[in-house]
């Protein structure tokens, strides 16, 4: 199964100027627990080259968070992406 | 009971003027609503210009604050203007200016500055009080010198002192979106963390329903041991999910919401079915800074932008395009030398992801020549020079020997103008209360 079939929400978004935060919520507990076991933090670090992403299960509500430091801030001259809206892209088709 | 109600999630897109009706009928405490953001970019603190423009502003708040003053409450803005230096609060005046005369409106308003100056701020980064945010890079004097417009995001002291004042209409400055909505119940006595924790979620307006929309009302009430959220569009509801999910939205931390004046803890916070349409929520801390800190944005003007919009459909050209890109910005540096910035952006190919693109099927590419200097003049040259030497390029193995792009404008060159860049994003470790200053207007 993938990713894009599994989440009903999959989304980055800029939190603040210089960080970029994905949100994974997930359909279903099912889903979730499945996911999380390969999507951990050493997953998000590699896929975004970035050694201190910052990792978050919400249980609560079937999640996952990830935040990490852009290259670039928000805006800046080489930025391809304002909002930070599209860091997701990679992530939909990942198998789960 | 306390009663607040979030007209929308941003001033001047367009409010749901039925909705707004209904739960002004239905009894509310205070309005509230937030007016900018840092999230378009950097431009809008740089230049001092607001986002929304005279006539969307003015058509989301004539009505709402005509009403708000017929019951006699409170109707509190923050990030007037988007950005909320002082440029942005004098325009956002305007327009209030406006609708009280317009109108024959009488009532007070309490202004909230929060535009520091640089001298301030290079002080403070002298003195040690200005950290990184996160790991994002020191600030250095150059960057503050650099800087059109320093703002800090105020807390909630001054929003509480100008109730207390009695003002009808408060008019924030840079604010954070939840200090908007907690002066008011914190005025009245309401405990801190049921506070806090509406204030964060409220702040958007409907964006936290189902259906979202950061267009429509939401209306949140204040218990002694739980808050209440409901939208009075009978359209959406509030449902446990939509209001948890949304406290994720734009936050680093889920668990961790950092303000001026303290920081929410979210772990134990609850999220239960009260009924068809609203959510009840309890459980959150709160917990109070002694010293409040301030995270303080910056922008700098970088130059001015021209740019130039053209299509590759070659097959072979579009698979050796790298290579010729490499040679013309060489050729461009060799001609001009280095006092110009050139992005090639190629849409179709990895404009949006970059070095992170995966997918490598392509037929066309939307390139488009950006070029940001010093002088406008000069940008606009570098982009025509670079233009042409695109269309003209003699590629090894050309026989399309008419022109290599397609450009769908005449002239191609487009100058967009002014360019800014954010100069800070940080953290100050001192009370900055003080240089908030607080302007009261009566009409």
């Amino acid at each position: 199964m993938k990713l894009k079939e599994a989440a009903k929400v999959l989304r980055s978004k800029n939190a603040g100027v210089w960080h970029i935060t994905i949100d994974i919520i997930f359909k279903n507990k099912e889903f979730y627990e499945r996911a999380k076991v390969k999507l951990n933090k050493d997953f998000f670090c590699k896929l975004f080259e970035n050694d201190r992403v910052y990792y978050f299960k919400c249980n609560a509500i079937n999640t996952l968070k990830v935040s990490f430091l852009r290259d670039s801030a928000a805006g800046s001259l080489s930025d391809t992406d304002c909002l930070g809206a599209n860091f997701y892209i990679p992530l939909l088709d990942v198998e789960i | 009971m306390l009663k607040a109600l979030s007209l929308m999630g941003q001033l001047g897109y367009g409010y749901n003027r039925d909705s707004f009706i209904k739960a002004m009928n239905e009894g509310v405490d205070f309005i509230g609503v937030d007016a900018g953001s840092i999230d378009s970019g950097p431009y809008f603190l740089g230049s001092g210009n607001m986002k929304a423009n005279y006539d969307a502003t003015r058509s989301d708040l004539e009505f709402p604050l005509i009403s708000a003053i017929a019951k006699n409450i409170p109707f509190i803005i923050g990030s007037a203007g988007y950005a909320g230096s002082d440029e942005h609060l004098s325009k956002f005046m305007e327009i209030v200016e406006d609708i009280a005369k317009d109108n024959g409106l009488h009532f007070k308003v309490a202004i909230i500055h929060s535009e520091l100056d640089r001298d301030t701020v290079l002080n403070l980064l002298r003195r040690g009080k200005i950290k990184n945010y996160e790991g994002n890079p020191t600030l250095t004097e150059k960057e503050i010198n650099n800087s059109t417009h320093i703002v800090a995001q105020i807390g909630v002291e001054r929003f509480i002192e100008a109730l207390e004042k009695g003002a009808d209409l408060v008019v924030g400055g840079r604010a954070t979106d939840a200090s908007i909505y907690a002066a008011y119940p914190l005025l009245k006595g309401c405990d801190p963390a049921l506070v806090w924790h509406m204030a964060k979620i409220i702040e958007c307006g409907a964006l936290c329903a189902k259906p979202a929309s950061p267009s429509d009302a939401l209306l949140g009430w204040i218990d002694y041991d739980a808050f209440y959220l409901k939208p009075p569009n009978e359209f959406r509801k509030c449902t446990a999910d939509s209001a948890m999910a949304h406290t994720l939205y734009e936050n680093a931390n889920p668990f961790v919401i950092k303000e001026p004046d303290g920081t929410l803890f979210l772990e134990d916070a609850r999220y239960e079915q009260f009924d068809e349409r609203t959510v009840k929520v309890y459980g959150a801390k709160w917990k109070e800074r002694r010293k409040p800190t301030f995270k303080i944005e910056g922008a700098k003007h970088s130059g001015f932008r021209t740019i130039a919009i053209m299509g590759v459909r070659n097959p072979y050209m579009i698979t050796v395009l790298d290579d010729i890109l490499n040679d013309v910005r060489q050729q461009a540096e060799n001609r001009f030398g280095k006092g110009f910035v050139l992005n090639f952006r190629q849409y179709g190919k990895n404009g949006v992801l970059g070095s992170m693109e995966f997918d490598s099927n392509l037929h066309e590419i939307g390139l488009i020549v950006d070029v940001v200097a010093d002088e406008r003049a000069f940008a606009h040259k570098v982009c025509s020079v670079v233009k042409s030497t695109l269309q003209h390029y003699d590629y090894r193995g050309r026989i399309a020997t008419g022109a290599n792009v397609a450009f769908p404008y005449s002239p191609a060159e487009i100058d967009v103008g002014e360019v800014y860049e954010f100069s800070m994003y940080h953290i100050v470790e001192e009370n900055l209360n003080n240089y908030f200053r607080l302007e009261e207007i009566e009409f």
